[in-house]
């Protein structure tokens, strides 16, 4: 038995209905292809901030390491040898200082940065003509507890600096470009406002996740938003820091270490005189020689070698011919 | 008769339906591409802030000052999402072994700035969990305390377990003043708390002779960086001039002690273990070679236990016939 053939409406309903399920297919291609190609990175690279780079053009010497019990002495040697603040800090600069004020826990825990430091940096960098210098960080909780009870907040105000304490409308979004973790993500903005130079302060730390806390995990306490989400890829997360943030120099205080239990310690056991401060130009070069103060190596820190891949810096310290001092107490 | 469409409505209707299509398109394929701020609960900090937490008021503080102290301000507290706040990456430990609540809190007596402790107590659930990250963070030098069963004095901090508690008293300096402090507060907090039993037999299969100073590890998660190896005990010890460790784990029975060690020798095989003879004296026991470390594993009863990194077979050897007498002694 054979069927009745299609009557002329059904036909017409049919070929409509085929129509339509072509455009709508044609439409969702052509604008998925066309959101590909012109993809959601690349329109955040457009829009987001960025960030700017205050590093230096590559001029010798780029790494002093002084040894000493005394870190304000272990300073001044290390930028006697660098050539001196005023390779750094021009007369009319505006100058952040990157801390770390993570825990609010006393100094003499080593879990910040020292204030004794802080108030050194600040003092010369009036001292090479800065017009203002602002010291930050991005604790995640009690941000003014962790000021305070770190001394840092003290010693920046006492030495003339401005301390600023992230606000709400201090972050804007931020991406690397080609970055995979840093795409729009939330970013401490307000602080660079008038600054030309980028100096990092930050002490030597054994770190549970990343192995190390050093002058490249230090840029972690300027993102915003729920950073912890990156604990799960910290290493690719600080080799990303590395390509974002440019510093003009960072200082690394192993002047004591926290050689274990890091990053929050809690016993002086967990801190070692090594009585070493790393001045540098290139974070990667001051952290691959910072981490052999925790008695490790460069390559028990993957960051490191992505971050040089990267281009931000070198691995390899001992190619920059860095300048070792011996430096006496105060 | 039905109205033939024009082809103005015709065209209309095929816009309105690729827009939607366009639309329908472009969610289906970012759904595919979530931010990593999309994991979390919350948002970004140029969103809008999340509702306040409650007050500290609301809540009733287990951190409180012993007399002749007073507290600098109220107590602060985390839960599993917010506990990096406060100890950033060191979280990591906590949280896969059962945390469950952080309250901080600090106290000192009025004009000595030495006295002043904060008080850190960790609600990890249980017991069990409680020990486990008491006993991954021990500090070098500690002078061992009886007011509990797990606790040791560090120079400036006291740590030890309360129950299902894990506290840490931390002062700034090594001062008599702190030192003192640190003792009243920790009597304070163990009035405040309830009692709790906190006893972990498996700590008493580890052998005592040539075993190092200090309380064994317990590993709540992955133990030898085998995920199946949960609740694993490992003690260190000297035996010549060889450092090496033991373990033990208990299962709910003895096929399941023999499954897991299996499990576990295939694991290290796996990553190029190599057999070699047994023990003449444990002669069911594996030894293997694990890139010029001896193993030995072996099950009694209801535990697996074994022999961890052992810098010569002799040393391997010595210490599993000392665990294998420990459990064979503790068998019913």
């Amino acid at each position: 038995m054979s069927r009745p053939p299609l009557d002329p409406e059904r036909r017409e309903f049919l070929a409509r209905g085929l129509k339509a399920a072509a455009a709508l297919a044609a439409t969702g291609l052509a604008g998925h292809a066309l959101g590909w190609r012109t993809g959601r990175a690349d329109r955040e690279e457009v829009h987001d901030w960025p960030v700017p780079d205050f590093s230096q053009p590559a001029a010798d010497p780029r790494l002093a390491i002084v040894t000493g019990p005394d870190r304000t002495t272990n300073l001044r040697k290390a930028m006697e040898a660098l050539g001196g603040w005023a390779r750094f800090v021009k007369p009319g600069d505006g100058v952040l200082l990157k801390v770390n004020a993570a825990f609010a826990s006393p100094a003499t825990l080593g879990a910040t940065t020292h204030p004794d430091l802080v108030a050194e940096a600040v003092a010369q960098c009036l001292r090479a003509g800065a017009s203002r210098v602002v010291v930050t960080d991005h604790p995640i909780h009690d941000q003014a507890s962790c000021f305070e009870w770190s001394g840092i907040g003290a010693a920046a105000r006492r030495a003339g600096a401005e301390l600023w304490v992230p606000r709400e409308d201090d972050f804007a979004p931020v991406t690397l470009p080609g970055g995979r973790l840093l795409r729009h993500w939330p970013f401490l903005k307000g602080p660079f406002k008038g600054i030309r130079r980028l100096i990092g302060l930050t002490p030597v730390k054994d770190h549970y996740r990343s192995g190390a806390s050093l002058t490249l995990k230090n840029w972690y306490g300027l993102l915003g938003g729920r950073r912890s989400v990156f604990h799960q890829d910290i290493h690719t997360l600080i080799a990303e820091l590395a390509q974002l943030v440019r510093p003009t120099l960072v200082i690394l205080d192993g002047t004591t270490t926290m050689i274990r239990n890091g990053p929050t310690g809690g016993s002086l056991a967990d801190l070692k005189a090594t009585d070493t401060l790393v001045v540098g130009t290139d974070p990667v070069a001051v952290d691959a020689f910072g981490v052999t103060l925790l008695g490790r190596e460069a390559s028990d820190l993957p960051h490191l070698a992505r971050a040089a891949a990267a281009g931000a810096g070198t691995a390899s310290y001992e190619l920059l011919n860095p300048v070792r001092i011996q430096a006496g107490a105060s | 008769m039905a109205r033939k469409t024009g082809w103005g409505e015709t065209l209309l209707g095929l816009a309105i339906l690729a827009a939607l299509a366009g639309v329908g398109t472009a969610v289906y394929f970012e759904q595919f591409r979530p931010h990593p701020a999309a994991y979390s609960a919350d948002k970004p900090d140029y969103l809008p802030p999340p509702a306040p937490r409650p007050a500290a008021a609301a809540r009733p503080s287990r951190v409180n000052p012993p007399e002749g102290m007073t507290a600098l301000g109220p107590s602060e507290y985390f839960d599993p999402d917010t506990l990096y706040e406060k100890i950033d990456g060191r979280a990591e430990l906590y949280l896969p072994a059962g945390f469950r609540s952080l309250e901080c809190r600090r106290l000192g007596i009025p004009g000595d700035e030495d006295s002043v402790v904060e008080t850190f107590l960790y609600d990890m659930g249980s017991p069990r969990s409680a020990y486990s990250v008491f006993s991954q963070q021990q500090r070098e030098d500690a002078e061992p305390r009886d007011f509990t069963r797990y606790a040791y004095l560090a120079e400036n901090a006291l740590f030890f377990c309360h129950g299902s508690y894990y506290l840490e008293i931390i002062a700034g300096t090594a001062a008599a003043s702190a030192r003192e402090a640190l003792r009243k507060a920790a009597a304070q907090v163990m009035a405040d708390l309830p009692a709790e039993p906190a006893d972990l037999p498996e700590l008493a299969r580890l052998p005592e002779a040539h075993r190092l100073a200090g309380h064994p590890r317990l590993y709540r998660t992955d133990g030898l960086g085998f995920a199946p190896l949960t609740d694993l005990f490992v003690a260190d010890y000297q035996i010549g001039e060889f450092q090496l460790s033991g373990f033990v784990c208990a299962r709910g029975s003895e096929a399941e002690a023999a499954k897991l060690a299996q499990a576990y020798q295939q694991f290290i095989m796996d990553d190029g273990a190599m057999l070699l003879p047994p023990i003449p004296e444990l002669p069911d026991a594996r030894v293997l070679d694990f890139y010029g470390t001896w193993q030995v594993l072996f099950t009694r009863g209801p535990y697996f236990a074994g022999v961890h990194q052992a810098g010569d077979r002799l040393s391997a050897e010595q210490l599993a016939l000392l665990l294998d007498r420990q459990l064979s002694e503790a068998a019913p």
